[in-house]
């Protein structure tokens, strides 16, 4: 099973076509950490600082087996 | 005279009686012992007499929460698309002291989101403007305005003496000498921040060690691709909301639903995500 990415706000940017309904699916080597995820993905580490995995709060560190769902959420700060 | 049970009538409602007042009578009542409004709504409201006004807040409040919101002040940090939101809706609810402040005036740019904001008082305080629009919504309550920034000079000054504050700012410096001022005061505060399609709303707890850091790491300024996603005018609708509904659990002494957890709101695909907080 592929790994799910879902990106929030300006994260969309850098994935062409997107699709905030889906997410991303993509086949990653088991044993690869959420850190190294967002660095395959070009996604800036400066912009994020939430991170789940199958629902559950996770870091840059966390280590993925490849199936699970790996959702960023960049804080935003207007009102 | 004091407020009596011979004051307000009978009404059944939900199939339990309670005793209301119109707010005409509790006005004139007010006029009559030279009280401000609030004291006569609060009297009303110790003697068990309800403000017909709050009759719709039955009973998923019982009259002692209502008694309970309006012996309560409510600091709102900011009057634009969120903290006009709050306002309205705080004082709609009956909260009894709303304590309201903005240094900015409305601009064009404001209409598309901010409930104070008209066509007719651009150049308008929002802090002046949302306070009169609080108190033509509710005349029973007090509502204070400060046109002024919270920094640490007049963080006690405008803080003292309220149960719960509102982080419905716009900038990320600002949010955290909120949360100072929280903290030094002992005070809960709801955070709410909005973006484009996107929204987030956190509570934290001044005893607590998880802070506004948990949710901007060290950064202090909000970057120039989140500001171009703009606001949509429902995003600040809905954060604000959910932001009036935790301070009414705060007021009402049943538990914070955001407090240490994030609840991030992507209204691009209608989805809501609860996000655990770490401690920093």
């Amino acid at each position: 099973m592929a790994l799910q990415v879902l990106l929030a706000a300006t994260l969309r940017q850098y994935i062409p076509d997107y699709d905030p309904l889906t997410g991303l699916e993509l086949t990653v080597p088991a044993g690869i950490t959420v850190g190294e995820l967002a660095n395959r993905l070009a996604l800036p580490r400066e912009d994020v600082k939430l991170i789940m995995v199958n629902g559950i709060a996770a870091s840059w560190e966390t280590v993925l087996k490849g199936d699970e769902r790996v959702a960023f959420f960049p804080p935003v700060g207007g009102g | 005279m004091a407020m009596n049970q011979g004051h307000g009538r009978e009404l059944s409602y939900g199939g339990r009686t309670v005793r209301i007042a119109e707010d005409a009578d509790l006005l004139a009542w007010a006029r009559l012992q030279g009280l401000a409004p609030w004291e006569a709504q609060e009297q009303a409201l110790e003697q068990g007499i309800l403000p017909l006004r709050y009759l719709k807040n039955l009973w998923a409040l019982s009259v002692e929460e209502q008694r309970k919101l309006a012996a309560s002040a409510v600091f709102v940090c900011g009057c634009g698309g969120l903290g006009g939101v709050v306002a309205q809706l705080l004082a709609r609810a009956g909260v009894g002291h709303l304590i309201l402040a903005d240094p900015d005036a409305f601009c064009p740019s404001n209409l598309n989101r901010q409930w104070f904001a008209h066509s007719e008082n651009i150049g308008q305080p929002k802090a002046v403007e949302a306070a009169q629009g609080c108190r033509r919504i509710n005349p029973l309550i007090r509502v204070t305005a400060f046109q002024e920034p919270l920094d640490s000079g007049n963080a006690q000054r405008l803080l003292v003496g309220c149960r719960a504050a509102v982080d419905a700012l716009d900038n990320l410096e600002s949010r955290f000498v909120l949360e100072k001022a929280c903290r030094s005061l002992g005070i809960p505060w709801v955070h709410g921040a909005v973006a484009g399609w996107f929204g987030q709303i956190a509570t934290f707890l001044p005893g607590s060690s998880i802070g506004l850091e948990a949710v901007y790491g060290r950064r202090r300024e909000r970057t120039q691709a989140e500001q171009d996603l703009g606001v949509l005018g429902p995003t600040p609708s809905v954060i604000g909301s959910l932001q009036a509904l935790e301070v009414l659990r705060v007021l009402t002494g049943r538990p914070p639903a955001y407090a240490g957890r994030l609840l991030y709101f992507d209204g691009e695909t209608g989805a809501s995500h609860l996000i655990p907080l770490a401690e920093t």
